[in-house]
Parts: structure tokens; C-alpha cells; sequence
């Protein structure tokens, strides 16, 4: 696609099998340059190999997307590993089962779900967005894609930390848009259709 | 559909996500990848402050569509080029 090669890439959020993994395949068939991060360094590495074994350019990094300290690292480790920063993907979610089947409905999820789900899937997103916009900013342009839900237009009964959150990104998203958008910076959303 | 969203569901919820999509099947991370790749590239170079909502397979269907669009527009170029 055009556009795309030689140009950097963050893939915030990369796991095998999950959409962050396959954007980060992805991105690199297209020639970019990828850092794939996940909390699992492991899950990272994952990734990168399957991009290297088709041909591609990678680093996996761990990160703690919890952690603002640990996101700037991760974007600095990028920049300086592949000389700049063009685009974001913030995808990052804890969907594990112990954090998701806990998250139930407003009357009973436990707060411990709902600000570790609010610190994972906004805060965390704001951390990303927060150290990348200034650099791409001064590169002349970029591109940061957020990571929605359709499940924040359905309003489901369940996951009301993850569809709050979600929503969220929203403002997120159309603020940054709104800053970025004369320094040749877009911001975009992304709207899964499951949970 | 991801495993994690597998894992999370039912076998009859996701029976009523097929039926509700217009699609033979329900959209795989590489659908969404496909949107992401566009989003970063040239093609999305207008394209500021969008939610696409790439699990409805309509949507992902507009994005081949794009896609489409984007080789024939390079097509052209490469004619105009030469």
C-alpha cells in the first residue's frame, strides 16, 4: 500500500493470533518497520519471528502499558532503533479471564477490575498518544490508530469497565485529531465488532 | 474473531453475530490489520478522526473497496507516469 515503506511503526498491544499480532504482520509485509510490544515479552518475540520468517523488519519490546514511564521508553527505544516514528497502533486490552469475566455490570464489577481496565485501555492509550504526538508532530506527520469496540454503540449488560473505557477513546481520539490535525498528524478509531 | 473474543463467547451469541453480519463468516484480526494498513498508509491520507467499524462486514467489504480504488488510482499513475 502506499506510503507504508520504510516508514516506523509501534504495535502497541501484539500478541499471535490477536489483532495487534496480525496488524504487525501485516505492516511489515508492507514493507514498515515494526516494533511489536506486549507486556509478554515473550508473546512479542512471537510475533517478530513470524515476521522475520516471512521477510520483514521487527523488534519485539516488552512493555507495561499501565505505566507512563515504561510507554515513552518504548517509544524512545523505537525511535532510536529505527531513526523516527511514523505511525501508532495503540491495541493493547487485558482480555485475560481472571480481568474480562470479572468485569461484570455496574451494580457489582469490582473496583479493582474497573480501574485496572480504565488504566489498561484509556489511561494507557493517553500515555501512548501523549510521547508520540510531539514527535511525529516535529517529523511534519503521522498517524496514530486507537483501538475501539462496537460494543461501546451496543451497550451491552455485561463488561461495563471495558465498554466505559472504550468509549472513552472517543474523546481521546477527536481531541488528538483536532491537535494533531494541522501538523500533518491523523487520528483514527477503530471499531472492532466483537467482544 | 479472536481467540480471546472466541473464549469470551457463546456458541449461540456467536451464532447471532453471524446472522446479523453480511458476510459467510465473522471478521478475523487480518480484516482488521487490512484497515490499520490503510489507516497508516497514503490512501488514508484524508482520512482524520474516523471510527470504521471494521467487525460489521459491510464495513470491511467498503474497505476492499478502497482498496480497489487505491490500485486503480496507482494503476492510473503508473500510466500517467510512464
Amino acid at each position: 500500500m502506499r506510503g507504508l515503506r520504510d516508514k516506523v511503526a509501534i504495535v502497541a498491544g501484539a500478541a499471535p493470533g490477536n489483532i495487534g499480532g496480525a496488524t504487525a504482520l501485516r505492516l511489515a509485509q508492507e514493507g514498515m518497520k515494526v516494533t511489536a510490544a506486549d507486556f509478554n515479552e515473550a508473546t512479542a518475540r512471537a510475533v517478530v519471528d513470524q515476521i522475520k520468517s516471512a521477510g520483514g523488519h521487527a523488534v519485539a519490546r516488552a512493555f507495561d502499558i499501565t505505566k507512563e514511564a515504561s510507554y515513552e521508553q518504548l517509544i524512545d527505544f523505537t525511535v532510536k532503533e529505527f531513526g523516527g516514528l511514523d505511525g501508532l497502533f495503540n491495541v493493547a486490552a487485558d482480555l485475560s479471564v481472571n480481568n474480562i469475566r470479572r468485569d461484570t455490570d455496574v451494580t457489582s464489577v469490582p473496583l479493582d477490575v474497573w480501574q485496572h481496565t480504565i488504566d489498561v485501555t484509556l489511561t494507557g492509550y493517553m500515555y501512548g498518544v501523549r510521547h508520540a504526538l510531539p514527535l511525529l508532530i516535529k517529523r511534519g506527520g503521522g498517524v496514530i490508530v486507537n483501538t475501539t469496540s462496537s460494543e461501546v454503540w451496543m451497550g451491552e449488560d455485561v463488561r461495563v469497565a471495558y465498554q466505559t473505557a472504550k468509549s472513552g477513546l472517543i474523546g481521546l481520539t477527536r481531541h488528538t485529531a483536532t491537535l494533531g490535525g494541522k501538523h500533518g498528524v491523523r487520528c483514527n478509531l477503530l471499531a472492532p465488532g466483537s467482544p | 474473531m479472536t481467540k480471546a473474543a472466541y473464549d469470551n463467547t457463546t456458541e449461540e451469541y456467536r451464532k447471532q453475530m453471524l446472522a446479523s453480519v453480511r458476510s459467510p463468516r465473522l471478521g478475523a484480526p487480518e480484516d482488521i490489520a487490512a484497515m490499520v494498513a490503510f489507516l497508516f498508509s497514503d490512501v488514508g491520507a484524508y482520512k482524520q478522526n474516523r471510527a470504521p467499524s471494521v467487525g460489521e462486514e459491510a464495513k470491511v467489504a467498503n474497505a476492499d473497496e478502497a482498496l480497489r480504488e487505491q490500485m486503480q488510482q496507482e494503476a492510473a499513475q503508473e500510466l500517467i507516469d510512464r
